[in-house]
């Protein structure tokens, strides 16, 4: 049965190119939409690496460019009123804010590799008052003033990535684009640092410590307060106004982690699902062909039904050939699609795929693009197989 | 060795009821060379396929070997008409993306038999029909008495008891259906093939041992 099975299908390539086509798209769109469906999935499930409950953030509008002589002083005095308060448990600094757009991206070469990473600067205390979890090493902190070095913390990934074959604690790298500039050195590795929140790609993360006495050119901007638990909408007014008594000049934006979060995950679950809808209207017009191209095929051979019968087959045999044809046929189809989809992390195409989950999604496309062959033909070559020989014979 | 019991068959087309048969009674004898006659639409076609199980009758009992074949459920049915019964069919019926030796193997992929001896009987059926030399051809590549030929290598590979043939000659010339004809025969003299003939010949008729006249969905006696 197998061989004549081949044959048959040999004998129409023509018509099952169609059929092949017509999986091999399908299957594509299929792949691309589990892909994607896993990638957001696991992405939004891994940790972020801190805590943003009962954290607010205090937006700062200097009113013009930081001047780091004045400015640096008045943040500190900020903080320093701020910490004195008993509702505030900490108070620290950071430049690129929690769960908003902007980030700080930068590439060296370290340890041979091509290193894109994403940074931050943050006072030495702020870490750990986010609960950044210390995988080894130790936290930078005032011991590293003064060094010959300057002491930087990057995240796992950042480890996994680039200094594979080295002991990462202690390892110092410089960047030749600054050779005046004192040379880098990892005193610590956190767990990790999703600055972007929940849907941002995980990558390679650095953290770069502000020191109040120095202050920093471009300046920070963002003062973090964490709660010993929940404040009310009101606190915002009263917080606001004592901001205003130590620094009248500046102007102060304040909203919790919560809502930004939230604004921030609406910002991509928003446009996601409307594509969710587009692409789930796509499959169905996809599968909808598949169904009609299989329909149309299976119509086609009502009269080789019915001459089947009459000499011998019987109502499963029939069943089953046509489906063990058309499972044949949506191996090619998604052989076919499969050397395309194969050359996305073949040739490293999107940076975010990985073989995990390249491999995962295959098997659930697989599986579920035989699913959908196997309905689409079950209901036609049922109700073929259920006209009488002799009426299946005379079908036009 | 086939035996037709009060036989009727009515087809309900939207509200159009079609009487095709009416109380058909008919035994065949094993060994028997039978022709049916009768004008176009009074039922010739509706009797066969009764007879060779391709359609069930609204009315009365179809036994073979003795046996009532309604107490057979469809897995029984197709293992009768594969083992015990051959059509051939006015329009041949054949399968045009298979090669000749494929299409007569047919019958014989849904028995238990190796691959090896399913080709021995193709071969020795078409040697039969005398073409053993277009066992590679494609249907297209053959005249309409050719194609029948091996529409009957088909029906006789499996070694039928019954032979059912609806018109075989209605599309060929009478040259070519004198060919079919001696086929048949041989089959009927050789093999002792019980055959039930549709035909609208009277010549091929006259071969015939006994000739069944149907009119109007009823056997004239
Ligand atoms: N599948 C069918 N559905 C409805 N009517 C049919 C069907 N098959 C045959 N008939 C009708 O039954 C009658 C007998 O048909 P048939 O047995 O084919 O006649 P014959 O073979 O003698 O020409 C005709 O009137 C025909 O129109
Ligand atoms: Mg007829």
């Amino acid at each position: 049965m197998l061989s004549h099975i081949a044959k048959l299908i040999w004998n129409r390539k023509r018509s099952n190119l169609l059929i092949i086509t017509e999986v091999a798209i399908t299957f594509g769109v299929l792949f691309a939409v589990i892909y994607l469906g896993i990638y957001n999935y696991k992405v939004f499930n891994t940790p972020l690496g801190f805590e943003w409950k009962n954290t607010w953030n205090i937006r700062i509008d200097t009113g013009g460019r930081w001047n780091n002589e004045t400015d640096k002083v008045q943040l500190k005095a900020i903080a320093e009123v701020l910490r004195t308060r008993p509702e505030i448990k900490s108070a620290d600094v950071i430049m690129m804010p929690l769960f908003v757009n902007g980030r700080w991206r930068s590439v060296e070469t370290i340890n041979g590799h091509r290193a894109p990473y994403k940074a931050n600067m943050l006072n030495h205390e702020a870490p750990k008052n986010l609960g950044v979890e210390l995988v080894s090493g130790r936290w930078f902190g005032p011991q590293d003033d003064g060094q010959n070095y300057q002491g930087v913390m990057v995240n796992q990934r950042f480890v996994d990535e680039f200094l594979d074959s080295v002991e990462p604690v202690g390892f110092e790298f410089s960047d030749p684009g600054q050779p005046e500039a004192k040379p880098k050195r990892i005193v610590g590795i956190f767990k990790d640092f999703r600055q972007q929140g929940e849907f941002s790609t995980p990558g390679p993360y650095m953290f770069f410590r502000y020191n109040w006495e120095q202050g920093d050119s471009f300046g920070l901007r963002n003062i973090m307060l964490k709660f010993d638990k929940p404040q009310p909408a009101s606190y915002e007014k009263d917080l606001h106004q004592t901001l205003k008594q130590i620094a009248p000049s500046w102007e102060f934006n304040i909203q919790s982690f919560k809502n930004l979060r939230q604004q921030r995950i609406n910002e991509i679950v928003i446009p996601m699902t409307v594509m969710a809808v587009v692409v789930a209207f796509l499959l169905i017009m996809v599968a909808m062909g598949l169904f009609g191209v299989l329909w149309q095929n299976i119509n086609r051979r009502i009269q080789e039904i019915g001459l089947r019968r009459a000499i011998g087959a019987s109502e499963n045999s029939i069943r089953l050939q046509i489906i063990g044809e058309l499972i044949v046929l949506a191996i090619f189809g998604m052989a076919a699609a499969s050397i395309f989809i194969i050359q996305v992390p073949l040739l490293n195409l999107i940076e975010a795929v990985t073989w995990g989950n390249f491999v995962v999604s295959m098997l659930l496309s697989i599986s579920a693009m035989l699913l959908i062959v196997i309905i689409c033909a079950l209901y036609p070559s049922h109700s073929a197989t259920k006209l009488s020989p002799a009426v299946a014979l005379h079908y036009e | 060795m086939l035996t037709l019991n009060s036989i009727a068959k009515t087809y309900q087309t939207d509200k159009i009821e079609t009487i095709a048969l009416k109380e058909i009674n008919l035994n065949i004898k094993k060994g028997e060379f039978i022709s049916i006659m009768g004008p176009s639409g009074c039922g010739k076609s509706t009797l066969l396929n009764i007879m060779g199980l391709l359609d069930a009758p609204s009315d009365g009992s179809v036994s073979i070997d003795g046996v009532e074949i309604s107490s057979y459920q469809d897995k029984g049915l197709a293992s009768i008409r594969n083992e015990k019964i051959g059509f051939i069919f006015q329009s041949f019926h054949l399968i045009q993306d298979l090669r000749v030796i494929d299409n007569v193997e047919l019958p014989l992929l849904y028995r238990k038999i190796s691959a090896k001896q399913r080709r021995h009987l193709a071969l020795q059926a078409l040697e039969k029909v005398g073409l053993k030399a277009r066992v590679d051809h494609f249907p297209s590549q053959l005249s309409g008495g050719q194609q029948q030929r091996v529409a009957i290598a088909r029906a006789i590979v499996g070694k039928p008891e019954l032979l059912l043939a609806d018109e075989p000659t209605g599309n060929l010339d009478s040259h070519m259906g004198n060919e079919i004809m001696q086929i048949l025969e041989s089959l009927h003299k050789d093999d002792n093939t019980t055959i039930v003939m549709v035909t609208h010949d009277d010549e091929l008729a006259k071969r015939t041992e006994r000739v069944v006249r149907v009119y109007d969905g009823q056997l004239i006696h």
